[in-house]
């Protein structure tokens, strides 16, 4: 490890004279980061003494899988600088999406506060440990990520327009890191600590919406011929981003293209240039609002409306016992009030709309939802639709059960609650309320407006499918109880990956059942039957897990 | 005689706010060379917020504050750089272990390793953690972080050292410990800013008390000279001067509360 920070640092050193940037400091700030991270529990394995990285492989593969996106272009498109420039262009984006729902906590993470900010440690070097900390994993991802796209290029073109693309790629993440760093500076320089926090978070899940919908939407675009015959110097505004420039890098040495010569110097300048500009602007007062966030929060007390509680609560109509009650309210105002979980959540809220309309569009249909409604009434997308309605409550379940403050849990385990089933029970119940319902009210809406009347029978027995694959994954995948594991176990481990697997074939058969039933009203009754009384068993099943049962 | 030298620590129109919130209102307080300074206060009082200021955590304050004869506000590396600091919360890297979160300590202070290692190793011995030095800290006992967390507040030697409750989490023995390592540093001429609720300890220790309450400072003076004006313990003299109603008939409702 002392070897590669010593290589970087030596990299960076022009950078950190020009700042001021104390670099023994630096280096022992990155060194214990490092340090740390390596050491955080490895859930795959469940043990300490044996790292054997299988989640690092998963991880590789996992980015190796999301690369073949940043291929898409290349097949799409004639015109190698469109395809490179799209190409780079869902690079930025994705790596904004990282950026912004797993990297933004860590530059703006007030955890080691007391341990660092009362050492002689100054801005410029606080931040730009930060700073690097996130390129270096950023990077780190952005490889595997890269890998298809570069071997697709060395095979197409050479090995010279490959590796271009690969230094291309990275230097490109840099530039997202620096540009999202600068967008939350500046708005950590204009808004007050105490509401910091808060309107990081929200920014956050609107630019994840954002992100979600240009990922999901670009292939959908590309396909049309607009996007064919597009040249990139018909849009004057496109010369002005990091992408168009590395566009032109790549041209002049790969194809020996013309290009102005400053756009070269731009993209090799800009990152460190970018980097510069962040720490001489935005560090000077980045550690003391960071103080000043803690701070705030604690001291400026937060009041809230005392609240109906007993039998006539919502708690006290779907609950039939009190630990029930009690676990349906406390998830019920942990789910609004964890940023973590809302971070991680919220932003599903606008996947189900995004969902419904990419599954539905066409080539060529863009813009016209007539043609496109027209076209629906004849088939049964209904069905993608209304099983499209868990995707908020699938993610909410992922989530539940994790917390920064999981130490909290032990009141748990200590209190004289004989079955946790019912916790669970009260776990269930919230989240089909709070992140299923909505979605499916308004998904039966958008059905009846298309099919008519007709759908009811459809929505009624998606709505026991869905309960039904729900209870099979508290039942089967996440039986534990809400808020009580830490983040880093959150890599699943061997059996919960199975386990996972297992349920997601559930939706795959109810699914597959519905569509084959869909013109024989008799068969949805038969399917309503049975999966109506599965559900009933389950939900019985999960009242009744034991202590033992859930350390299973 | 100690008033005719330059404070090192001088604190002017303190002051502090959340919102509406008063955290600290118009403090000021002079420290002398060598003197440990009892801060005390009931909960929620502003000592904490006290020392987060002193210790560069809360940068945006009211008033002024010299440390050394440097301005806060404009020296605050400078001033971090001879001010050791233990907090109340054990907060550390647990997933390292004493020496590498010691050694990160030192590397912050930008000392020389080989004197990193001296030190440590010794002030750890005399705590009785020889044999942890290389165990990680997340299966260490509170007792045992506060150890670590003392020898990082004091690994680098400062001139003063603020303590936050310092003794939270400390058997018996390694109490009697701190309170001989307090007096051998007072010795030496360290000046000790003292946070705590443990009366007995402060009385025992400090030469200065000052007592604080809703973010102003209601009493401040030696251990006699608060005698003499209220004629009994420290910790009467803190209930008295920090409670307007009366603790027995607290207790009382809180028994009947439970019953009911």
């Amino acid at each position: 490890m002392n070897l590669f920070l010593n290589i970087l640092l030596f990299l960076l050193q022009p950078v950190l004279r020009l700042t001021g940037v104390n670099s023994v400091q630096l280096k022992v700030l990155l060194k214990a980061r490092l340090l740390i991270d390596n050491r955080r529990p490895n859930a795959m394995m469940k043990t300490r003494n044996k790292p054997i990285k299988w989640g690092n492989v998963l991880s590789i593969l996992a980015g190796f899988l999301y690369g073949l996106i940043l291929l898409m272009p290349f097949l799409f498109t004639e015109a190698d600088d469109v395809a490179l420039f799209m190409s780079l262009t869902l690079l930025t984006v994705l790596m904004g999406m990282l950026l912004i729902t797993d990297f933004a906590d860590v530059i703006y993470s007030t955890r080691d506060n007391m341990i660092v900010l009362p050492r002689p440690v100054d801005s410029k070097t606080f931040l730009m440990s930060r700073i690097v900390y996130v390129c270096i994993y950023m990077l780190r991802l952005a490889i595997p990520m890269l890998t298809p796209a570069v071997i697709a290029l060395g095979l197409m073109y050479s090995g010279k327009a490959a590796a271009l693309y690969l230094l291309l790629g990275l230097l490109q993440v840099l530039n997202t890191v620096f540009l999202a760093n600068a967008a939350y500076l500046l708005l950590l320089r204009f808004v007050s600590a105490s509401r910091i926090k808060n309107a990081l978070n929200n920014i956050q899940i609107l630019f994840s919406i954002l992100a979600f919908g240009t990922y999901y939407l670009m292939p959908k675009i590309m396909e049309s011929d607009a996007f064919k015959t597009l040249h990139l110097t018909d849009i004057k505004w496109l010369q002005v981003t990091p992408m168009y420039w590395s566009t032109a890098t790549w041209t002049w040495i790969a194809s020996n293209a013309r290009v102005a010569p400053l756009l070269p110097v731009l993209t090799l300048l800009f990152p460190l240039v970018g980097l510069g500009i962040v720490i001489k602007f935005f560090a000077p007062y980045f550690a003391s609002k960071l103080g000043d966030i803690n701070e705030g929060e604690k001291a400026e007390p937060r009041k809230t409306k005392k609240e109906q509680t007993g039998k006539f609560s919502l708690a006290g109509l779907v609950c039939s016992n009190a630990v029930q009650r009690s676990f349906f309210t406390f998830v019920w105002k942990l789910t609004t009030r964890s940023r973590n979980f809302r971070m991680k959540v919220y932003p599903t809220f606008a996947f189900v709309p995004i969902y419904m309309l990419m599954m539905v569009m066409r080539k060529g249909e863009i813009g016209n939802f007539s043609g496109i409604a027209e076209r629906l009434q004849n088939g049964s997308m209904f069905l993608i639709w209304i099983y499209s309605s868990c995707l908020t409550i699938i993610v909410a379940y992922t989530h539940v059960m994790y917390s920064d403050n999981f130490k909290a849990a032990w009141v748990y385990f200590v209190s004289p609650v004989s079955k946790p089933g019912e916790a669970l029970a009260g776990t269930f119940k919230t989240l089909m309320i709070k992140f299923y319902l909505p979605f499916y009210l308004f998904i039966s809406a958008a059905c009846i407006a298309v099919w008519g009347a007709a759908v009811l029978q459809h929505l009624v027995l998606g709505m026991v499918h869905v309960t039904l694959f729900v209870l099979c994954m508290a039942y089967i995948m996440h039986r534990k109880l809400p808020f009580s594991m830490s983040q880093e176990e959150q890599n699943a481990n061997g059996r919960v990956f199975l386990r996972s697997m297992l349920t997601l074939l559930v939706p795959a058969i109810l699914g597959g059942l519905h569509y084959f039933a869909v013109n024989y009203w008799w068969a949805l009754l038969v399917l309503f039957c049975i999966s109506s009384v599965f559900a009933l068993m389950l939900y019985r099943l999960l009242r009744q897990v034991t202590w033992t049962d859930m350390a299973k | 005689m100690i008033m005719q030298q330059q404070p090192v620590i001088s604190i002017r129109n303190l002051g502090k706010h959340y919102g509406d919130k008063v955290a600290l209102d118009n403090v000021n307080l002079d420290i002398y060379p060598g003197q440990v300074i009892g801060y005390i206060g009931p909960n929620g009082a502003g000592k904490s917020t006290t020392v987060k200021i002193l210790t560069g955590l809360i940068s945006h304050f009211n008033g002024s504050v010299t440390i050394l004869g440097m301005d806060l506000r404009e020296q605050d590396i400078e001033i971090k750089k001879r001010i050791g600091y233990v907090p109340e919360n054990a907060e550390l890297y647990e997933l390292l272990t004493p020496r590498e979160y010691l050694h990160f300590i030192g590397g912050l202070h930008e000392m020389p390793e080989t004197k990193i290692d001296e030190r440590m190793e010794r002030m750890l011995q005399a705590f009785g953690l020889e044999n942890n030095l290389d165990e990680r800290m997340d299966t260490f006992s509170k007792g045992m972080r506060q150890k670590v967390l003392l020898t990082a507040g004091l690994l680098h030697n400062p001139d003063i050292i603020i303590l936050d409750e310092p003794l939270s989490g400390l058997d018996a023995n390694s109490v009697i410990i701190i309170k001989e390592l307090l007096g051998r540093l007072k010795q030496e001429g360290k000046t000790i800013f003292y946070c705590s609720h443990m009366m007995d300890v402060v009385e025992k220790v400090s030469d200065l008390i000052v007592l604080i309450k809703d973010g102003r400072v209601v009493a401040e003076g030696t251990i006699d000279q608060l005698r003499q004006f209220e004629g009994q313990s420290l910790e009467q003299l803190f209930a008295k001067l920090t409670v307007t109603e009366d603790l027995n008939r607290k207790a009382d409702n809180l028994a009947r509360a439970i019953g009911q």
